[in-house]
């Protein structure tokens, strides 16, 4: 993925970010019961993530803003949150690339997409 | 870090890597579940901690991490204990193929994406866990191999098609003495074979790579100490699909120094006399068999001598064994130098008998020269009387001055006989004849074969006779002239000869002596002797005698104090029961050695018989020395009186020394009335021959005793 490629806004369609074939593969682990766990740890650790993120952008501390994309990256993907995956992709390329001017467009863009994957992630974690 | 425990099938300890909670949670869910013990680390610092402190079968890791990533945490695990056997697997994202190369250079096992089924991560788990316990299997039987290999003394090498590199197991370094396995190349073990096996053992790797077939060769080496070693290698030659017709060497390599080593003493011994170190008749025989082989194509001649020192036997006993071995020693290499220059190695020797000859030491007092393609003027009676003269030039044993003779006897090859046995038979027969002879020289003639032919047979009987004890004693009585009790007897040797009967001493006694053979049969006597006295004191009376004879060779060969005393206490026999006859003849050689042993006998209570006395050449000085208690006159006197006077004089004056030293007489050989009255009158202790009895067996003396004694104390009592 182009540094350009990355900086393109990612489409969001509210209520459907999780993929479902990876959820259906994670509720046939430990009975269903892994799940909520994985999505509760998720939940928890993006925030953590993400407000690394902006502030490594807002500092330009490129170095953070690629081990914590890489991190956000690999777990979204894990659980089924394709589109926070792809987009932390796209930043961790940019970021290598050092072409990333739009980074506090993109920081915004992955708060969005967290906020709206929240109540997906709630519904699973209620009982 | 947490641990987590599962229980479905699988076993081992996976330590999971990631400092992304969500993927260590999602990674250890799986594998605890599948049964592994799990444990985590949030990145590479935690992850060493754990593993120096946990025994972990299995690394799950992440690739970028803070701290420490997953390619330094390879990295030193690797070179930790037990990080050699560890398996790791890297979690990798799809497209980062840098990593994936990054990895397996740190050390990685295997790779697995990231963002796949984490089932499809459990397989991977599980692969290289089947992985591990194939390579520990392997190990295992490495090792197994490996300690066997190292008791058996065992090594295995294999070249590299292109012939430089060798890659061998830790005993070939052991053997070689290298420590640097990788430092032991093909060249090197050519430099360092020995330069003698090198030509060969180049010539049989050659032939062998040529034909493509097994090998088997043995070779010696110098290895950097010094030492020598030598290598047994079996091996194959395997071809390569290389277009040059390269090949693989593959081999076992042992270590048989020590076996060779042990060949070559048994072989040595084999075809070696021990105390000359001369090679044996065995292969002087094999020598002279490829001489006649060689000679009969050519029409050469070959002398075989047949050597003896005169009178050995009776030198040997007064010096004593070790000198006598001295002395045989130096007459074999005096021998050996009179001959032509070595050319030649006798069977299993070492040293430079050349095919021209050969000197072997036979059995006793006995040399073989063999002489092959006798020299055009050179007789063989020219070597005889060399050899000779080697031997009698004089001999200097510390003390001793020793002039020594030798006799020879010749036989020739082809006049003499074809056979190699054969021709030394005939040459010692020739040696035979010259019997009594000193510095004589014989050669073989046809009507010597079969006297010599009698005693060979005689000595190989007498050898196996002495090994399957043969003999026995007879017994014959000596009468109390003043009133015809029995109170002692003669004990005397006898061979139950299997075919031939039995065989009084007078046939082999003195070939026993010259054989070297009377100490073990002198030993046997007294041991026979002892336990006759022993039976008899209880059953004849307490103070019943049995003497018995003692070779002049006796007294030079063993420790007979040592012997009797060994004698009596295993049969629980009386000194005072037994008397020991010498002959005068014993005093001709190591008087005060004879007269020390006779008064050793005499602190224990044993009797001294001096034996056909009269007959030898003893002093009457030293009649005196000797601590004698009886004077036995010799039969010859005693068959002659009432045949002439001087005889009947002679008798009496020996009884009346007798007398004048206190010494007990007795006369050997009565065999008529006469001889018994004027024994009697004049004042004979005792008589022994044949008109009291004959020599008896055990059984039959018992008999003849009861009788005996029961008639005269019958004879007293009317």
């Amino acid at each position: 993925m182009s540094a350009a490629e990355a900086t393109a806004p990612i489409a969001l369609t509210p209520g459907t970010q999780l993929n479902p074939k990876q959820i259906d593969m994670l509720k046939g682990l430990r009975n269903g019961t892994l799940l909520p766990q994985l999505l509760c740890t998720y939940r928890d650790d993006a925030k953590v993530q993400i407000d690394k993120i902006r502030a490594a952008i807002g500092s330009n501390d490129l170095p953070v803003v690629v081990s914590s994309t890489h991190s956000l990256k690999s777990a979204s993907f894990s659980i089924g949150a394709d589109g926070i995956g792809a987009l932390c992709a796209a930043m961790e390329s940019a970021a290598r690339g050092r072409a990333l001017s739009n980074g506090p467009e993109l920081a915004s863009q992955l708060e969005s997409l967290y906020s709206s994957l929240l109540p997906e992630l709630e519904a699973f974690l209620t009982p | 870090m947490t641990d987590s425990r599962g229980t479905k099938g699988c076993t081992g300890t996976v330590l999971v890597v990631d400092d992304d909670p969500t993927i260590r949670l999602l990674v250890s869910s799986v594998l605890s579940d599948a049964g592994y013990t799990v444990l985590d680390a949030n990145n590479g610092s935690e992850a060493l901690e754990l593993f120096a402190e946990k025994d972990v079968d299995c690394i799950v890791t992440d690739v970028n991490m803070p701290k420490m990533n997953g390619f330094e945490l390879s990295t030193i695990v690797r070179v930790m204990p037990g990080g050699g056997r560890v398996q790791i697997l890297f979690m990798t994202g799809n497209d980062d193929y840098d990593s994936i190369q990054k990895a397996f250079d740190a050390g990685a096992n295997d790779f697995t994406l990231k963002h796949s089924n984490p089932l499809l991560l459990l397989e991977r788990v599980r692969f290289l866990f089947k992985s591990q316990r194939i390579q520990d299997e392997l190990r295992l039987s490495d090792q197994r191999l490996s300690y066997a290999q190292r008791l058996a003394l065992l090594g295995h090498w294999e070249r590299s098609p292109d012939g430089k590199t060798l890659a061998v197991s830790d005993v070939v370094c052991q053997m070689m003495g290298i420590d640097d396995p990788e430092a032991l190349t093909w060249d090197l073990l050519c430099e360092m074979t020995h330069p003698d096996d090198l030509t060969a053992m180049q010539a049989m790797m050659q032939r062998a790579i040529t034909q493509r077939t097994n090998f088997r060769l043995e070779h010696r080496i110098v290895t950097r100490r010094g030492g020598q070693r030598t290598l047994r290698h079996q091996g194959e030659i395997v071809s390569t699909n290389n277009i040059n017709g390269d090949v693989i060497i593959r081999s076992t390599v042992q270590d048989v120094t020590d076996a060779r080593a042990q060949e070559d003493r048994i072989r040595f011994m084999a075809f070696h006399d021990p105390v000359t170190a001369l090679p044996n008749r065995e292969a002087a025989t094999q020598t002279l068999k490829r001489a006649i082989d060689r000679s009969a194509e050519r029409h050469e001649h070959v002398a075989v001598f047949a050597l003896w020192l005169d009178d050995f036997n009776r030198i040997a006993s007064s010096l004593g064994q070790a000198v006598s071995d001295a002395v045989l020693k130096s007459m074999g290499n005096r021998l050996r130098s009179q001959m032509r220059n070595p050319e030649s190695h006798p069977p299993g020797s070492t040293d430079n008998d050349s095919p021209n000859f050969i000197v072997a030491r036979a059995d006793g007092d006995k040399f073989l020269c063999v002489v092959s393609n006798l020299a055009a003027g050179e007789s063989a009676l020219t070597i005889a009387n060399r050899l000779q003269e080697a031997v009698a030039s004089p001999l200097n044993m510390g003390d001793t001055n020793l002039q020594l003779s030798a006799s020879v006897g010749v036989s020739l090859y082809p006049e003499d006989g074809s056979a190699a046995n054969t021709l030394i038979d005939n040459a010692l027969g020739a040696l035979l004849h010259t019997k009594g002879q000193k510095g004589a020289c014989q050669f073989f003639a046809d009507e010597i074969s079969s006297r010599a032919k009698q005693r060979m047979t005689l000595e190989t009987e007498l050898r196996h006779a002495i090994e399957s004890n043969q003999f026995e004693l007879h017994y014959q009585p000596r009468m109390r002239l003043t009133d015809n009790a029995v109170l002692s007897a003669e004990s005397l040797l006898r061979w139950r000869h299997p075919t031939r009967g039995l065989i009084g001493p007078g046939e082999f006694i003195q070939l026993v002596e010259e054989i070297g053979l009377i100490a073990p049969l002198g030993n046997r006597v007294i041991e026979m002797a002892a336990m006759q006295a022993a039976h008899w004191r209880r059953r004849f009376n307490q103070s019943f005698r049995l003497s018995f004879n003692i070779s002049p060779l006796q007294f030079g060969s063993v420790d007979l104090v040592a012997e009797i005393d060994k004698a009596v206490a295993l049969y629980g026999a009386h000194y005072a029961n037994l008397e020991a006859e010498i002959t005068e003849s014993a005093l001709m050689s190591r008087p005060d050695t004879v007269i020390t042993t006779l008064n050793a006998f005499r602190e224990r209570g044993l009797r001294i018989a001096l034996d056909d006395f009269g007959t030898g050449f003893s002093s009457l000085s030293y009649l005196r020395r000797l601590p004698l208690d009886v004077l036995k006159i010799d039969r010859t006197f005693v068959s002659d009186i009432g045949v002439n006077q001087s005889a009947a004089a002679l008798v009496n004056s020996i009884l009346s020394m007798a007398h004048a030293l206190g010494l007990s007489s007795v006369a050997e050989g009565v065999e008529q009335e006469t001889q018994l009255h004027f024994l009697s009158a004049n004042h004979c202790h005792e008589v022994q021959g044949y008109l009291v009895a004959k020599p008896m067996a055990t059984a039959d003396m018992e008999d003849w005793y009861d009788n005996w004694e029961g008639a005269r104390l019958n004879s007293q009592i009317a």
